[in-house]
C-alpha cells in the first residue's frame, strides 16, 4: 500500500512503467506552427478532391456495370465499319436486278520525265501488245512528252495490270477508278441512258437522277422487270426483222399503279459501247418519238362520247357513204358502207362513223377529254427524253375530226399506254412512272376521270375488237384479252407516204379485271408472203402483243380463266342499253 | 522505415500498373485485329459488289435462255400448266389392302 512519490505529483500505474518507451511530444510554437496548419489544411483539401474523383469513377462504374444504362456498344462496332462507297450509286429493277453499277478499275498513267524519249517507242509498242485498243503513234509522242502526268489508257483489266506491272518500267503508273458498267447491255438502254467518262449522267434515268445517283449509295430501284423486257424486247425484234421495219416500240404498263414494267424501242445501243451507237439508236421511240398513232385513236373517242352522257353503245351513225369535208375526203378502210353501232364502229375500225361521232359530242368536249387522259401535255416520265405532243392550234372542226381516228394529233407512245390505262382500270388517271412504287401502302393515289360505267363499257369493247375485229391474233386462250389496232401513214414532209405505215397494237388484259396495258409498234413494217402482203396493226402488231401477253401471264403465273364461264362472258359482255336511235348530224 | 500499410499500397500500385500495362497491350492487339477485320469487310464488300455485277451479267435473259436450250432441255411453258390451289384435287385415300379372304376384281383395282 505504499506509493512511491517521486516527482512530487501523483502517478497512474501504467504512467509508472512508460519509461523509456515512452514517447516525447514535441512542441512547436509560432511561425512554424502556423506553417504546419497551413500544410495540413491543403493535405486536407486534396484529399477530398481525390476522395469526390474516386467517388465519380465509382459511380459510373456502378451505372455502367450495374445498372446497364450505357448506350449499347453493339450500335458503336456497327457503326463503325463504313460502308464502302462508290461514286455513283447502282440502279436496279423492280426485283432488285442490278442494271448499272459502279465497278472499281485502274487506269494506266505515265510520268514522262523519268521516261527516256528514246525508250517511248519500245514501251508504246509493249504497251499496246497488253492493251489491244492503245493508239501506239499517240502514246509514243506523249510519252516522249517529258510532262510529270499522262494518262495512257482509262479501265485496265486486272490481268493487264499484271502484265503491265510485269514490264516493270519505271514511271509506268496506276490510279484507282471506277468505271459505269450495264451488266445487262443493250436491254434496258434507252431507260436507263448512260455516263460520260467522268461519271456524268448523259441520258435517260442517269441523268433525270444524276444528283440522286452520286448524293447517295442506296440503289434506286425502277419499276422495269428485266425479264418482261426481255420478252417485250425479243419479240418486237422478231417483228422488226421478219417486216423488214426500221424501228420498233414496246410497252408494257401496270394499270392500277402507273409503272412501266417494260419499255423498248429498237434499234438501241450498248451503254458499254456507246462509240458504235448511232443517232438513230439512241433515240427514244417510246417517250421522245410523238406519232400520229391512227385507229387505236378510236378507243379515246368511243370512251369520249360514251362518258359525255350523249351517246351509248346502242346509238348508231351513218357510214354508208365517205365523209367530204372542204378538200377532205374521209373513208373507211373495211368499209360496210351503212349505218352502224357504236361496237361496230370500233370492231370495224370505221373512220366516217368515228368522226360522225366526235362531231355529234364537240369540240370542247373532245378537247377536254384529251387533257384529262394526259393527251395535251408531255408524259410525265422520269427520263429526260420526253416528247411533247403535237397538237392541232387552232383546234378546227377538221381537227376534230380527224384526231376522232388518231390523225393530225401526235402522241408519244407512253402517253397512248397512259390514256388506255386509265379507261380501262375503272377511269383513275395516274401518271406513267419508271420508278417502283410501293404499293404495299394501299392504292396508289390518281385522279378520276372516266365513270366507271365507261371504263366497264370500254373493257367490253375491247374484248369485242379481238374477239370479232381487227385483232384476233393477240388473242391468247385463257388471258381475256382486249385491244385496238393502229395504222397510221407516216407524214413524211407534211405529207402521207402510202407506203410508210406506223403499225401498232395496243391491248389490255385479262379483260375481266386488267392488270397489264401492253403495246406494239413497228415503224415502216413491210407485208410478206405470211401476212398476204399487208403490214397493218393487225397482221404485224397484234402477233407480238399476244406472244408478249402470254409469256407475262406465265411469268407472274397469272391463273387463266375458262373464258366461256358465264360469270367471266358476263363481266366483259356490252352492258345492256336500251333501243338507241340513229343518231344524225344537221350538217353532215 | 516504411510501414506495413505502406507497402501494401505500393503492392497494389504495382500490381494495378501491371495489370493496365497488359490489359493496354491487349486493346492495342485486339485494335490492330479489329483494324484488319474491317480492312477485310471493305475488302468482302468490294469483291461482292463485283459479283453482284458479274452475277447480274450472266443472269442476263439471252444467256440463260442459251444455256437452258443447250443443257436443261426445257420448254416454254404452257397456260394449262398454271392452276389454282384449290382447282388441285385432294389427294386419293389409297384402296385398302386387299386382306386374305378378299376377292380382287376390277372394281375395287386402284
Amino acid at each position: 500500500m505504499t506509493r512511491i512519490q517521486i516527482t512530487g505529483r501523483k502517478v497512474s500505474e501504467s504512467e509508472a512503467y512508460d519509461g523509456p518507451e515512452r514517447r516525447t511530444r514535441l512542441r512547436i510554437e509560432g511561425d512554424a506552427k502556423q506553417a504546419m496548419e497551413t500544410g495540413r489544411n491543403r493535405l486536407v483539401v486534396g484529399a477530398l478532391l481525390f476522395a469526390m474523383a474516386f467517388a465519380v469513377v465509382a459511380g459510373r462504374l456502378i451505372e455502367v456495370g450495374v445498372l446497364g444504362t450505357a448506350p449499347d456498344r453493339n450500335t458503336a462496332t456497327i457503326w463503325d465499319v463504313d460502308p464502302d462507297r462508290f461514286a455513283r450509286a447502282d440502279i436496279v429493277d423492280r426485283n432488285g436486278v442490278v442494271l448499272a453499277t459502279n465497278l472499281p478499275t485502274r487506269a494506266l498513267f505515265a510520268d514522262a520525265r523519268i521516261i527516256a524519249p528514246d525508250d517511248a517507242t519500245v514501251i508504246a509498242r509493249q504497251l499496246a501488245g497488253i492493251i489491244p485498243d492503245l493508239d501506239v503513234p499517240g502514246t509514243r509522242k506523249r510519252l516522249a512528252s517529258g510532262r510529270a502526268f499522262i494518262y495512257l489508257h482509262r479501265d485496265l483489266t486486272p490481268a493487264q495490270v499484271v502484265e503491265v506491272n510485269r514490264l516493270g518500267v519505271p514511271g509506268l503508273n496506276f490510279e484507282d477508278a471506277e468505271a459505269r458498267v450495264y451488266p445487262h447491255g443493250r436491254l434496258v438502254s434507252h431507260v436507263i441512258g448512260l455516263t460520260d467518262i467522268d461519271n456524268n449522267g448523259l441520258a435517260g434515268i442517269e441523268k433525270r437522277f444524276d444528283e440522286n445517283l452520286r448524293g447517295s449509295n442506296k440503289p434506286l430501284k425502277l419499276s422495269l422487270d428485266v425479264r418482261v423486257q426481255h420478252m417485250l424486247r425479243e419479240e418486237l425484234y422478231k417483228a422488226m426483222t421478219e417486216f423488214s421495219a426500221i424501228g420498233a416500240a414496246g410497252l408494257v404498263m401496270d394499270v392500277r399503279t402507273g409503272e412501266l414494267i417494260g419499255m423498248s424501242s429498237l434499234p438501241d445501243f450498248d451503254p458499254n459501247n456507246i462509240e458504235t451507237a448511232t443517232e438513230e439508236a439512241i433515240f427514244n421511240r417510246g417517250s421522245l418519238g410523238v406519232y400520229e398513232m391512227g385507229s387505236t385513236f378510236k378507243l379515246l373517242n368511243t370512251a369520249m362520247a360514251l362518258d359525255s352522257g350523249r351517246v351509248n353503245l346502242a346509238n348508231a351513225f351513218d357510214a354508208s357513204n365517205p365523209l367530204k369535208v372542204a378538200r377532205f375526203q374521209i373513208s373507211d378502210y373495211h368499209a360496210k358502207n351503212r349505218w352502224l353501232t357504236v361496237p361496230e364502229i370500233l370492231v370495224y375500225s370505221s373512220n366516217i362513223g368515228s368522226a360522225r361521232m366526235a362531231k355529234f359530242v364537240g369540240t370542247q368536249t373532245q378537247r377536254d377529254f384529251l387533257g384529262k387522259v394526259g393527251m395535251l401535255h408531255p408524259a410525265a416520265l422520269e427520263i429526260p427524253e420526253v416528247g411533247a405532243p403535237l397538237i392541232p392550234s387552232p383546234w378546227r372542226d377538221i381537227n376534230t375530226l380527224t384526231i376522232s381516228f388518231g390523225h393530225g394529233i401526235a402522241v408519244s407512245p407512253v402517253q397512248l399506254v397512259n390514256s388506255i390505262s386509265t379507261l380501262i382500270n375503272g377511269g383513275i388517271y395516274r401518271d406513267a412512272t419508271l420508278l417502283a412504287r410501293d404499293v404495299r401502302s394501299g392504292q396508289v393515289a390518281g385522279t378520276k376521270v372516266i365513270k366507271p360505267s365507261t371504263s366497264d363499257a370500254m373493257r367490253a369493247l375491247m374484248r369485242a375488237v379481238v374477239m370479232e375485229g381487227t385483232g384476233k391474233k393477240a388473242i391468247v386462250p385463257g388471258y381475256m384479252v382486249g385491244g385496238k389496232t393502229g395504222t397510221a401513214e407516216k407524214q413524211v414532209n407534211g405529207r402521207y407516204k402510202r407506203k410508210a405505215l406506223m403499225s401498232s397494237f395496243i391491248a389490255a388484259f385479262p379483260m375481266q379485271d386488267p392488270r397489264y396495258v401492253v403495246l406494239a409498234m413497228l415503224d415502216e413494217p413491210k407485208g410478206t408472203k405470211a401476212t398476204f402482203g399487208y403490214a397493218t396493226g393487225g397482221w404485224v402488231a397484234a402477233p407480238v402483243v399476244g406472244a408478249v401477253i402470254r409469256k407475262l401471264a406465265h411469268l407472274y403465273a397469272m391463273p387463266p380463266v375458262d373464258e366461256t364461264e358465264p360469270t367471266v362472258l358476263q363481266a366483259v359482255s356490252l352492258p345492256a342499253t336500251e333501243p338507241g336511235g340513229m343518231l344524225k348530224l344537221a350538217s353532215y | 522505415m516504411i510501414s506495413r500499410g505502406a507497402l501494401v499500397w505500393l503492392f497494389v500500385a504495382i500490381l494495378l500498373g501491371g495489370a493496365m500495362i497488359v490489359i493496354k497491350a491487349r486493346v492495342q492487339s485486339l485494335e490492330e485485329e479489329l483494324a484488319g477485320l474491317k480492312a477485310g469487310i471493305r475488302a468482302e464488300e468490294r469483291a461482292v459488289h463485283v459479283l453482284k455485277a458479274e452475277w447480274s451479267y450472266q443472269n442476263q435473259p439471252v444467256k440463260l435462255r442459251q444455256l437452258t436450250e443447250r443443257y436443261l432441255g426445257l420448254t416454254e411453258m404452257t397456260t394449262e400448266q398454271i392452276v389454282r390451289l384449290e382447282d388441285l384435287p385432294m389427294r386419293p385415300v389409297p384402296e385398302p389392302e386387299a386382306g386374305p379372304g378378299q376377292t380382287i376384281n376390277e372394281d375395287n383395282l386402284p
